[in-house]
């Protein structure tokens, strides 16, 4: 009798530790709920290439933008550029050599993001010549809500250190471990002598936008292949 | 006899917390990381920083449209936004029980020109028309 009631006993103890295990795995699982959806605060960080995406994005919008694409019959004509609108907005190869200062007239085509130094290349592949083609050149015009950065000295800097050498300048885009507009150290100097340290330039990278996006030029009588390209750099 | 039973007690006990460690193994192995990833999915789906950065990708993103589009995107019909567009920045906070949490806000660049402030919305829809000219517009409601 006496066994039989001690018996019963651990199996009531038995129960008890399973419940009282199982409670406290629900007291532990609440307060983990209780502190992830209610006291802490989780931030999200991305990790990505802003300035490449930002460029994609831009390049894609220049393609369809009404001010340099074709349009034909009411219809923008997505990924063809209108040569005599690239004549009037962008500034050419033969100007570019003897205007230097090009980069500090900026254009604005409607689109920009702000806060930015933005330069857009259009090169026509049917119009080269020892790895040099023909092509557009300008700066978009990007709103600024910064204080204290001298952007027209930091223009001025990268002004005073462009290649001359226009077929350097369009074989780096055509082949970018070649060269560039500007030396990576050119750059650096002029940002570190001009700009905050949160700006990330994009002027440099090799990456998908820097080998530029696939266009059309349409001129007068002939449509000739071509490409665009987008260098970025964003105060961030 | 007495000795059995306190056997029989041992043994049934060691069962037990047998039962409660398996229990926590499986608790700990299968239900928590499934439980941490949903909480944080739901939670980082729904933050202002993913949703300034959607919004600004959607409008920028319209713009590469010809002719015309309209582009809705709702993060979560529990949330509450409050949106700012201004000097082409998209700026998104949540509305949140928790006082310090309201301060939480992320600001994003946009390529267009749009002009809007909303509060207490959690759909967003962006509008593109080409007549000749390029318009936008946007609008963000509660559903």
């Amino acid at each position: 009798m006496i066994s039989k009631q001690q018996k019963n006993k651990g199996i009531v103890f038995t129960s008890i530790s399973i419940i009282e295990g199982f409670l406290v795995i629900l007291v532990v699982a609440l307060l983990l709920w209780f502190s992830l959806s209610r006291i802490m605060e989780i931030h999200v960080s991305v990790e990505e290439n802003l300035n490449e995406r930002h460029s994609i994005i831009l390049a894609n919008a220049l393609i369809s933008n009404e001010n340099i694409a074709y349009i034909k019959d009411g219809k923008i004509l997505r990924g063809v550029l209108d040569a005599e609108k690239l004549d009037k907005l962008f500034i050419k190869k033969s100007d570019f050599l003897s205007n230097i200062k090009l980069l500090t007239n900026d254009v604005d085509l409607g689109i920009s993001y702000p806060n930015s130094i933005i330069i857009v290349l259009v090169l026509d592949l049917e119009k080269c010549s020892n790895n040099d083609c023909d092509g557009w050149i300008v700066r978009l015009r990007s709103l600024s809500s910064l204080s204290g950065i001298s952007l027209l000295n930091f223009m001025d800097c990268l002004n005073s250190n462009i290649k001359v050498d226009v077929g350097t300048i369009f074989r780096f885009f055509l082949a970018p471990p070649l060269g560039g507009l500007w030396q990576p150290w050119d750059i650096d100097k002029c940002v570190k002598n001009n700009i905050p340290p949160s700006f990330k330039s994009f002027f440099n990278k090799n990456r998908i936008s820097s080998q530029g996006f696939p266009i059309l030029i349409k001129y007068k009588d002939s449509i000739h292949a071509g490409r665009i390209f987008v260098g970025l750099g964003e105060f961030i | 006899m007495q000795e059995n039973v306190w056997k029989g007690l041992a043994a049934s006990d060691t069962i037990g917390i047998l039962l409660v460690i398996l229990t926590t193994i499986f608790f700990l192995v299968y239900i928590l990381p499934t439980l941490f990833s949903t909480i944080i999915e739901t939670l980082a789906r729904s933050s202002p920083e993913n949703v300034a950065r959607q919004v600004s990708s959607l409008i920028s993103s319209s713009t590469i449209s010809t002719f015309e589009s309209r582009i809705e995107y709702s993060p979560g019909k529990d949330k509450e936004y409050k949106i700012e567009i201004f000097d082409r920045i998209v700026k998104v906070g949540i509305k949140s029980k928790l006082a310090y949490a309201e301060k939480t806000e992320s600001k994003k660049p946009i390529l267009i020109d749009l002009s809007y402030k909303g509060e207490d919305v959690n759909t967003f829809i962006i509008s593109k028309k080409f007549e000749g000219v390029s318009s936008y517009d946007f609008k963000a409601t509660k559903k």
